[in-house]
């Protein structure tokens, strides 16, 4: 065998090789794709609209049902206190005059979710209804979410949680990371959220949950009736939650 | 040169023979343990049985005897990341076996597994639900996976 046909036959069963790998992968994942998706939760897009017009300045009924619901650890010092929904004060300018504000702030359910995709073990990530989760199974607690995050709503746990509030709940040991999970377990039993049902109790009814694939959902029509913004729209993470009144 | 070390033939022989059993502890030492292990008496657990009534469990007893942590990890998947939620919950085992000490950890200390469920998830150690007062503290005798079990669920 001379040196052209050796290139030849080395050549041909490199290219073939590859092929049937690629070929082999298409076949596999095209069919795997079907089994392990779950279609009704592919037709949702959970998000959520916040009218601060309503808001009032406070009043912390969702924050604490959020905690009563979900085990949420709190401590008296910041530095480990965990919020996943929380509110700060934001000053405006316009022209001499400046405006305070009270805000709401929590996970945003990005579309393109940085948290998701720096994550080293696929811990967070996206479920099919657009709702970002964190596996605690999988986390291993290396904060780059934190970091990641634009909207600072991912906390790390960095003490046990000693009252179990709610038993029906999971808690999060010492270790991981977490942050707003939009009570995914109470949208899948088709309830809302324990923050929107706190704010509806007190009767402001301020935050509201639904669905933005469907154009007859109260979010759709609060968007479509309103001049929304949301925030740090910039930077192309497409939160899903908007705010009216800011 | 002066012949102060010894002969360097010698130690082209002893160098490789430590390195050889020092790569043979680990495996020497971990048959030894599962001699051990075999000839001692910790291969059984006393676990409390349910009530009569609540005899049917979703698996049977064999498969639920050492292959429920796999049912458990694929419920757990399906909720977490496809929002599947069925019928099958860690707290539904409550219902039946109320007490964690004397289900879950007497077989889980005998094979010396520490599963960090319960660090998040609520079992309580001494509970005792209003629907089930007939539970009393009937044991029974079970055996416990042998050591290649166990050494499959650590690997997997």
């Amino acid at each position: 065998m001379d040196r052209r046909d050796f290139i030849k036959v080395a050549g041909g069963t490199v290219l073939a090789g590859t092929s049937c790998t690629y070929a082999f992968r298409f076949l596999t994942s095209s069919s795997m794709s079907d089994a392990g998706v779950d279609s009704t939760l592919a037709k949702r897009k959970w998000g959520m609209v916040i009218n601060l017009d309503k808001c009032k300045e406070d009043c912390t009924a969702c924050l604490e049902a959020c905690r009563e619901e979900n085990n949420v650890y709190h401590d008296e010092d910041d530095r480990w206190d965990i919020n996943w929904i929380r509110k700060v004060k934001i000053e405006g300018k316009i022209g001499s005059a400046t405006t305070e504000k009270t805000m709401i702030l929590l996970c945003n359910h990005c579309d393109n979710p940085p948290c998701a995709q720096v994550c080293p073990v696929q811990a967070t990530y996206k479920r099919e209804d657009g709702i970002v989760i964190v596996d605690h199974h999988r986390c291993i607690g290396c904060r780059y979410c934190m970091i990641a995050c634009p909207y600072n709503a991912r906390f790390f746990n960095f003490k046990d949680e000693e009252h179990w509030i709610n038993p029906d709940r999971p808690k999060r040991t010492h270790g991981v990371a977490e942050s707003c999970h939009l009570c995914a377990h109470r949208l899948d039993a088709g309830k809302m959220p324990a923050c929107v049902e706190a704010c509806e109790k007190i009767g402001c009814g301020a935050l509201s949950v639904g669905d933005f694939n469907d154009p007859e959902s109260n979010v759709s029509k609060l968007i479509a009736d309103n001049s929304v913004k949301r925030i740090r729209e910039d930077l192309g993470t497409e939160p899903k939650v908007y705010y009216i009144g800011l | 040169m002066p012949n102060n070390t010894s002969d360097p033939k010698s130690g082209q022989v002893i160098i490789p023979v430590i390195l050889i059993i020092l790569i043979l502890l680990p495996f020497g030492y971990s048959l030894v343990n599962r001699v051990i292990a075999q000839g001692s008496d910790r291969s059984e657990a006393f676990l409390e049985r349910p009530d009569a009534k609540y005899e049917n469990c979703i698996r049977d007893t064999e498969y639920m005897r050492y292959h429920h942590w796999e049912l458990l990890r694929t419920v757990r998947v399906e909720v977490v990341r496809y929002g599947k939620r069925g019928d099958i919950r860690l707290d539904s085992c409550m219902e039946c076996h109320p007490n964690r000490e004397r289900f879950c950890n007497r077989c889980h200390e005998a094979v010396s597994l520490t599963p960090d469920c319960f660090g998040c998830h609520y079992y309580p150690e001494i509970f005792q639900p209003s629907s089930i007062e007939s539970v009393t503290e009937k044991t029974e005798l079970i055996p416990v996976p042998d050591t290649t079990v166990v050494d499959s669920i650590l690997t997997k």
